[in-house]
């Protein structure tokens, strides 16, 4: 009781019940402010800048057609247009995947320390990017194989977190951990029959996770599974509040806690692969993102599933920017995120105890 | 009859953990359900709640086999007050009584106004009102328990199972929560609500319903079925019942040197 009075005393008002949502909905328009301001900087930041205000001109001219006089050089079109704005939408769209993967993994396995990595998603898509490779296939067939092997990792975590005795939450972590090690070694023996000279190389850069080379037709081809992906995560978004109490909990609250889960799951896998399936193996987002989010709008799905789309896609854009401007020579962006993302798991596992 | 529960068996494997348990319970009952650690209260609320299937004998509640009910169903009709334990998340108290509105929701959506206020209600209901903006997690005990019975009211189903709402609290915080679960009954609800202690039962139910090895070793109302007998042989121990004006007392036999 103490305590309560001191917080009580210390914020100087009890929140009314009825102005609950209103902090959270203003930090959802905080986000997408910060996002916005990152998007736009991110196209004259660079090698080659770009004045902010040619930006702006550039893309109101090109996208919506307006008559707007041409006062850039054609090189600012050609960097704005056909390189920056695909990569710049590849990171949003990536790091808005991979967040919501990872929120929706920790409300599935009620477990705040879960992440995208943890079914394996990753570790399979890379296994089938490597196969592909090996056996010299086209750029689409990369990103189809990575696809493919990544949901079958997932289904068979799934399938023998289900069969095994025991706590099903447990399993399934542990589950994942040995498929994903067995797809590591998987790839680790691809890498040592690859070619040297071109496909090792290939393979490895690829491992690394990159944003670069992004071309609008990678959008294409991942637009469709991200929408179907990403849409139902955020319509069942109070229902993943459900079934963070517990599957019994859940099931007494009317919620048809099997169909739910396999949905969110399906979900979250299908846009984790089809990321991991454009750019490479980037970690760490799916646990970083969603905790900061906590932060800012509380637990309620109902805010912290936009929040971590909005989140995701500025904290990957601005990383990106990280990666292509901090060095003479492009830092594979895998890379950084996992510079920040070990520090801030290692800050969570001393503190955990405390928050939430 | 908003419950009723005839020849239930349930086996565990080959090992029979009830046997034709059968009870029932109208509008505005408490039914306490004793029992030694074991018996298969659990079980029986289990089986109640659809969690789990293989049972034979019938459960119907407000006339519906509950077989047949789906979760959802389900939830329109027994809301579940489960052991306060700790959450992974730590949702607000509103939020956490908004939960309870989630059957009656189309799955995608959100709570809106209406669930708001049914969710304030059942705060003020319960005298948490205040706590609406609190962190679940960073409540007493007492607390807790009752928001998750306010979550129950919020869900609107007129039968209420409690597993052992006392277990974890403090003297005051059980004699607090247990007057709040009997002006439920009071108000119409029926409760059905395990304990481990059974002076709860005497003071506060209006049945008792004492299991022993997974049958029923007796039950009607309390001041005609506790009696020492019963007592010690649930618990296996001697014991003594002092009278006094809200009934006897159930004092444990303390051998000294």
């Amino acid at each position: 009781m103490v305590g309560m009075e001191r917080i009580r005393n210390r914020k100087g008002r009890e929140p009314g019940a009825q102005r609950a949502g209103l902090r959270p909905v203003r930090m959802l328009f905080f986000l997408a402010a910060i996002l916005l301001v990152i998007f736009l900087l991110s196209f004259s930041i660079g090698r080659y800048g770009v004045p902010a205000d040619q930006v702006l001109r550039i893309l109101f001219s090109r996208i919506f057609h307006l008559p707007i006089a041409e006062t850039w050089t054609s090189e600012m079109e050609t960097v704005v247009i056909n390189i920056r704005l695909p990569r710049i939408l590849l990171a949003c769209l990536v790091g808005c995947s991979l967040s919501a993967a990872g929120a929706s993994y920790q409300g599935v396995f009620q477990n705040p320390m879960a992440a995208p990595d943890i079914l394996g998603a990753s570790s399979g898509a890379a296994f089938g990017a490597a196969l592909a490779i090996l056996f010299g296939a086209a750029s689409g067939m990369i990103t189809l194989s990575a696809f493919l092997f990544s949901m079958i990792t997932v289904l068979a975590v799934f399938l023998i977190a289900q069969r095994a005795p025991g706590a099903r939450v447990v399993n399934l972590i542990l589950a994942g951990i040995m498929i994903s090690s067995l797809f590591t070694a998987g790839t680790s023996y691809i890498k040592l029959v690859a070619d040297p000279t071109n496909q090792l190389p290939q393979i490895t850069y690829w491992l690394m996770g990159s944003l670069s080379g992004a071309r609008l037709r990678d959008i294409g081809f991942v637009a469709l599974p991200l929408a179907l992906g990403l849409v139902p995560l955020l319509l069942l978004r109070w229902q993943i509040n459900i079934l963070t109490l517990g599957d019994e909990e859940a099931r007494t609250l009317g919620i048809n806690t099997n169909r739910l889960r396999l949905i969110v799951i399906v979900c979250s896998t299908l846009v984790t692969a089809a990321s991991v399936s454009v750019s490479g193996m980037i970690g760490w987002v799916g646990l970083v993102i969603p905790h900061l989010c906590r932060k800012l709008v509380g637990s309620n799905y109902r805010y912290l599933m936009p929040a971590t789309y909005l989140g995701g896609a500025a904290f990957l854009l601005l990383v990106d920017n990280l990666s292509r401007n901090l060095l003479a020579v492009e830092i594979p962006i895998g890379i950084l995120t996992a510079f920040i993302g070990a520090p801030f798991f290692i800050y969570l596992i001393c503190r955990r105890e405390k928050t939430l | 009859m908003s419950i009723v529960v005839e020849k239930l068996s349930f086996s565990y494997c080959t090992r029979p953990v009830l046997q034709d348990v059968s009870f029932s319970a109208e509008n505005g009952r408490l039914v306490a359900v004793l029992g030694p650690n074991g018996v298969g209260k659990t079980t029986l609320f289990r089986c109640i709640l659809g969690l789990q299937r293989g049972y034979t004998g019938s459960i119907r509640i407000d006339g519906a086999d509950a077989r047949q009910l789906s979760a959802r169903e389900l939830a329109h009709r027994v809301a579940y007050i489960p052991q306060i334990h700790a959450q992974a998340f730590g949702f607000s108290v509103l939020d956490m009584v908004l939960m309870g509105t989630s059957h009656a929701l189309s799955p995608l959506s959100v709570p809106k106004q209406g669930e708001t206020d049914a969710a304030m209600a059942a705060l003020e209901r319960l005298g948490i009102a205040k706590l609406a903006a609190k962190n679940f997690n960073h409540l007493s005990g007492g607390e807790q328990q009752l928001t998750l019975i306010a979550r129950a009211l919020a869900q609107n189903a007129r039968t209420l199972l409690m597993d052992e709402p006392t277990a974890s609290l403090d003297y005051g915080n059980q004699a607090h929560v247990l007057s709040a679960v009997r002006a439920l009954a009071a108000e119409g609800y029926t409760v059905v609500m395990s304990t481990h202690n059974p002076q709860q039962a005497v003071f506060y139910a209006d049945l008792a319903l004492a299991l022993f090895e997974g049958s029923v070793a007796a039950y009607g109302a309390p001041s005609e079925v506790m009696d020492a007998a019963l007592i010690e042989r649930l618990y296996q121990m001697r014991i003594h019942l002092i009278a006094t004006e809200q009934g006897p007392v159930i004092v444990p036999a303390v051998e000294r040197e």
